[in-house]
């Protein structure tokens, strides 16, 4: 499609990885230390090395409920992106739709769109679909006025050194456009990734009988706020795998990019 | 192809080339007027100036006079509020395709080597990247980027990518070239020998080189008329022909004509206190 300059090899810092490991463990420890230093109760704070072991015993329902979770996000998310796109390139180069669909993105972004929620549930009932439409909602909005803004910023200069080349414009949207849009859409793909997590999990308190958000309120109603714990962190592992992706995606498709090189 | 390659003749006329390979350009009475929180501002104009196929023109003037402005009017990047562009006699109503252009921020891409972005024009172009390596080659020679042909803009001096935008500009040999002041970023030395490889190149494959500058020492040693802007609303205030032998080099400068030009070109300047 481009051309774009070789993925530099992942450099894995062993320092970096290796002070970081030491400080969790640090924090860990001293959680572990307090709450047995300071007799808190099991059931208000449990100690790391409980949530652990509680967790462990209940793996099979932690993994199956990361993956419904998991499901909701990468469906809704993947959606957002597929329909984003195109129409934030849609209204980047249309007067028309600059003027009438724009400023009404920009009226619904200003909405908290968690609240849509309760409704949804009660249109579509408890199943897979309102948590997609959640998860698809609270990124749509990030990535389409992403969309919009990069696919508007391509330089003036550069813009008519395309014109004066006489390109189609399929050829000038590959060669030139797209890429140049890049950098500025992973900021809406990545603001959309921490988003679609948040989105589910909301989705699932409000109405579901599975998933993890599900399974944090039902174990917190049952006095088992260990289970609960193990919960969030599985729920804090589909975040980062889906922002794991969403970087090496940037990291692979626009190597150039000062966001990427500094690193 | 090299940078010391001496064109036979000396003292060059427009009409007594073997190949005329560039287009005619004319203007007449273009004028730019720009709105500016509702009051209209005369940008540059009315402008006459005819360029003659395979003629090289040097705009000359301060800052702020409208040359940019004019030179994409010229081609046809934007409507002049009034006069016309004539290319070839036909009126210029949409951006000409047959030209290079340089504008004054470099028109390369991040994610493209030098090499990849000079081949820009080409793929933009529909033309075979392959078919014209030797030119590009030849270009990265003339402009000394050889050796950073593989490397990304970011890794570029100013000048560097200076000297890529111009391989850009000409690698797809248009028959008209518009050059905002193309030469601006380069230390005394490069420039030097840029501007000589850029005549040669000119006198051998003759397109038509409309020159935007502030430098008077550049538009008398290139070109073969110069047209003399004053400040703004940009306006011609002379066209001066330079009767110089081609190909100048930088021993020009001592001649008694040259100094002659030189002075004329200042005494227009001072009067505006411009110098």
């Amino acid at each position: 499609m481009f051309d774009s300059r070789p993925v530099q090899r992942m450099r894995v810092d062993y320092l970096s990885v290796a002070s970081f490991v030491a400080f969790m463990g640090a924090v860990l420890a001293l959680w572990e230390i307090s709450v047995i230093w300071f007799g808190v109760p099991g059931f208000i704070l449990p100690p790391p090395s409980v949530i652990i072991e509680k967790g462990a015993a209940d793996l099979d329902r932690l993994l199956y409920f990361s993956c419904v979770t998991g499901l909701e996000i990468v469906l809704g998310y993947t959606a957002a992106v597929v329909l984003a796109m195109p129409l934030g390139l849609a209204i980047a180069v249309s007067k028309i739709l600059q003027r009438t669909l724009y400023p009404l993105l920009v009226c619904i972004e200003m909405v908290p769109k968690i609240a849509f929620a309760p409704l949804f549930i009660s249109w579509l009932g408890f199943g897979l679909l309102p948590k997609v439409i959640i998860v698809f909602l609270v990124c749509f909005f990030p990535i389409v006025l992403n969309a919009i803004l990069a696919f508007r910023s391509l330089s003036d200069e550069l813009s008519l050194f395309v014109r004066t080349t006489g390109a189609s414009a399929r050829r000038a949207f590959f060669k030139v456009r797209l890429p140049a849009a890049l950098p500025q859409c992973f900021v809406g793909f990545k603001y959309a990734a921490i988003n679609a997590t948040v989105g589910a999990a909301i989705a699932e308190f409000i109405g579901s009988d599975e998933g993890l958000g599900f399974y944090i309120q039902i174990v917190t109603g049952n006095m088992r706020p260990e289970l609960a714990f193990a919960g969030i962190f599985f729920l804090t592992m589909l975040g980062l795998a889906l922002f794991g992706v969403v970087s090496l995606a940037e990291r692979l498709l626009i190597p150039w990019h000062i966001s990427v090189r500094r690193r | 192809m090299s940078l010391s390659t001496e064109v036979p003749g000396g003292q060059r006329s427009v009409h007594s080339r073997a190949v005329i390979a560039g287009n005619r350009l004319s203007l007449s009475g273009v004028t730019k007027v720009f709105e500016s929180r509702g009051a209209p501002i005369q940008a540059i104009g009315p402008i006459d100036l005819s360029i003659a196929a395979g003629e090289f023109v040097a705009i000359l003037g301060p800052s702020g006079c409208g040359k940019s402005t004019l030179l994409r009017m010229a081609a046809g990047l934007l409507e002049p509020s009034r006069g016309t562009v004539l290319l070839n006699d036909q009126p210029v109503t949409e951006p000409l395709t047959d030209i290079g252009i340089m504008f004054q921020n470099e028109t390369l891409v991040p994610w493209r080597t030098v090499r990849g972005n000079i081949a820009l024009q080409l793929e933009l172009r529909g033309l075979r990247v392959s078919d014209h390596a030797a030119t590009i080659d030849s270009l990265l020679r003339a402009v000394d980027l050889e050796e950073a042909s593989a490397r990304y803009p970011h890794e570029l001096s100013g000048g560097m990518e200076q000297r890529a935008a111009l391989c850009q500009a000409m690698v797809h040999q248009p028959r008209l070239l518009l050059l905002d002041e193309p030469l601006g970023k380069l230390d005394a030395m490069t420039r030097e020998r840029i501007r000589r490889d850029l005549q040669t190149r000119w006198l051998r494959a003759g397109p038509t080189v409309l020159f935007v500058t502030h430098s008077i020492d550049e538009a008398i040693q290139l070109s073969e008329r110069v047209a003399i802007i004053s400040p703004r609303p940009g306006r011609i205030q002379r066209v001066l022909d330079i009767g110089l032998p081609y190909p100048r080099t930088h021993s020009v400068r001592d001649s008694a004509e040259y100094i002659a030009y030189f002075r004329e070109i200042q005494d227009i300047f001072l009067e505006y206190g411009l110098v």
